[in-house]
């Protein structure tokens, strides 16, 4: 326990450290760059920090986003498991879809943006962008946990005649969830970055995207170094809040009194 | 009787066994013995129709339970769940505590496999083989990674479960200390093939240690050429 308690000490010191180091290599750039308009001084950027969280415009924008976000994930991930059940069920379609799989992979963001803006609107291409981003990632991630089921235990349920219906329920779903419970934060918040990335293609009207775009339209690097530092934040609290689902299966790997196995009888 | 005729058995290039022929008597315990890689765990495996074969094996029941050389237990269900889980629909939890009873793990039937020492993980899975209605019960060196009092241990757990229903019991081991306290009859195996054939008499469990002319005779087939 002591152990424990030291890391998430040194953990957080090492945080700190990083963030001084930042915030440091900030100051340096400001003073030895002296213009506003390319990089904006601290005390302003907070206080454009300050004004963003009391605006509602913000908060509305954020929400949009935000909500765009979430949908683009849910989709893509609802995606991934329809195509991951059809690729165990079948290898003709595994090896169908594996084509796709790797041409949404390498597919240029920026590419695919311009394209979905012409056939699409202002509002609907950031959310196809970001599903089309992420639906390759979620797939690969969940084939790779799928694989990674002992086939053992695979084994141990055909001998026993384990119906489908109990191996999907009682093994194979819940064998996956501490590999989904461990990869959604940081997938959250790439589909967060992406997203916002295509909204400021865009321009989309109401988001955070369009805000950044807004700013450096007036050069006002205050405020797009505000809203930045602000999306940096909110990614990092949502990649922590989603990173704590583990938690529900933690109590597999250590029993519900955080004890491992002895060795006894 | 199950009855195996003519079997072959190929892995690529290998032939494992070659019209292989034996039978393997209802109600007893009968052990498999030999080296390492001699297909003990293949005929096992050919019983639980998890690989494919040439030839027939007869009268194989549809209800086989497997104790496995490692517990292959689920890590997200409780003792009490994972011995539910191979009764499915008809899983009563009556008979679930009752096994769980007989092997001594009631009072960890709400942990996880986790929380489980080795030799407590192992009892699970014989809890779980008997909870499971077979008419065979086949057992991959399921003592192996456990030092000789948990072994002693394990196997009279067995032992008095397999009394209550004398179900036909299929074992591999390398041990031959193990094959003379468990089995009715143990078949050495070489070279594809059924080298030896020996029957034992009293009842199991035998002794650990005790000297005796089944046991000399295991070994004999064991050291022979």
């Amino acid at each position: 326990m002591n152990a424990l308690l030291s890391a998430k000490k040194l953990n957080i010191a090492f945080s700190l450290l990083a963030v001084l180091v930042m915030w440091a290599g900030w100051l340096i750039a400001y003073y030895t760059v002296r213009n506003d308009y390319i990089i904006p001084s601290f005390g302003d950027t907070m206080a454009g920090i300050g004004r963003n969280l009391i605006d509602g415009q913000f908060w509305l924008a954020f929400g949009n986003t935000l909500l765009r976000t979430l949908y683009s994930w849910a989709v893509a991930f609802a995606l991934s498991l329809v195509c991951l059940s059809l690729s165990a069920w079948s290898e003709k379609f595994r090896r169908f879809l594996a084509p796709f799989v790797s041409v949404l992979r390498t597919l240029p963001t920026m590419a695919i943006t311009l394209m979905l803006l012409i056939w699409t609107s202002p509002k609907v291409a950031p959310t196809a962008v970001a599903f089309l981003m992420i639906f390759p990632l979620s797939y690969t991630q969940l084939s790779a946990s799928f694989k990674g089921i002992d086939g053992k235990l695979i084994e141990m349920a055909e001998v026993y005649k384990v119906s489908r219906w109990n191996k999907l329920c009682k093994i194979y779903i819940p064998l996956m969830l501490p590999d989904i419970f461990a990869q959604t934060g940081a997938n959250v918040s790439l589909t967060l970055k992406v997203m916002i990335s295509a909204e400021v293609l865009a321009g989309t009207f109401g988001s955070v995207g369009g805000l950044m775009y807004t700013a450096s339209m007036y050069s006002r690097m205050d405020e797009l170094f505000a809203v930045t530092i602000l999306m940096l934040v909110a990614g990092g609290l949502i990649e922590f809040a989603l990173g704590n689902l583990t938690r529900i299966t933690d109590v597999w790997k250590k029993g519900r009194k955080g004890k491992r196995r002895e060795n006894a009888a | 009787m199950i009855e195996f005729r003519n079997v072959t058995k190929k892995y690529a290039q290998t032939t494992v066994y070659r019209n292989l022929s034996l039978t393997l008597e209802e109600g007893k315990i009968t052990c498999l013995l030999g080296p390492s890689g001699c297909g003990k765990t293949t005929l096992l495996n050919m019983l639980a129709g998890l690989t494919p074969y040439e030839g027939t094996i007869e009268n194989v029941p549809s209800r086989i339970s497997y104790i496995f050389q490692e517990e292959r237990l689920l890590p997200n269900l409780t003792v009490r769940q994972n011995v539910s889980l191979v009764l499915g629909k008809n899983a009563d939890a009556r008979r679930v505590d009752a096994y769980l009873e007989k092997a001594e793990l009631l009072e960890k039937a709400d942990a996880y496999p986790a929380e489980l020492s080795g030799g407590q993980a192992q009892r699970v899975s014989i809890a779980r083989a008997f909870a499971y209605p077979s008419d065979l019960i086949l057992m991959d060196e399921p003592f192996s990674s456990l030092d000789t009092a948990l072994k002693i241990r394990l196997i009279r757990v067995f032992c008095d479960l397999w009394r209550e229903e004398r179900r036909t019991a299929v074992f591999v081991t390398h041990d031959a200390e193990e094959a003379y306290m468990l089995s009715h009859r143990a078949l050495v195996i070489k070279n594809g093939s059924v080298a030896a054939d020996i029957g034992g008499d009293a009842a199991v469990p035998r002794p650990y240690g005790e000297k005796s002319e089944y046991k000399e005779k295991i070994l004999s087939a064991l050291l022979a050429d």
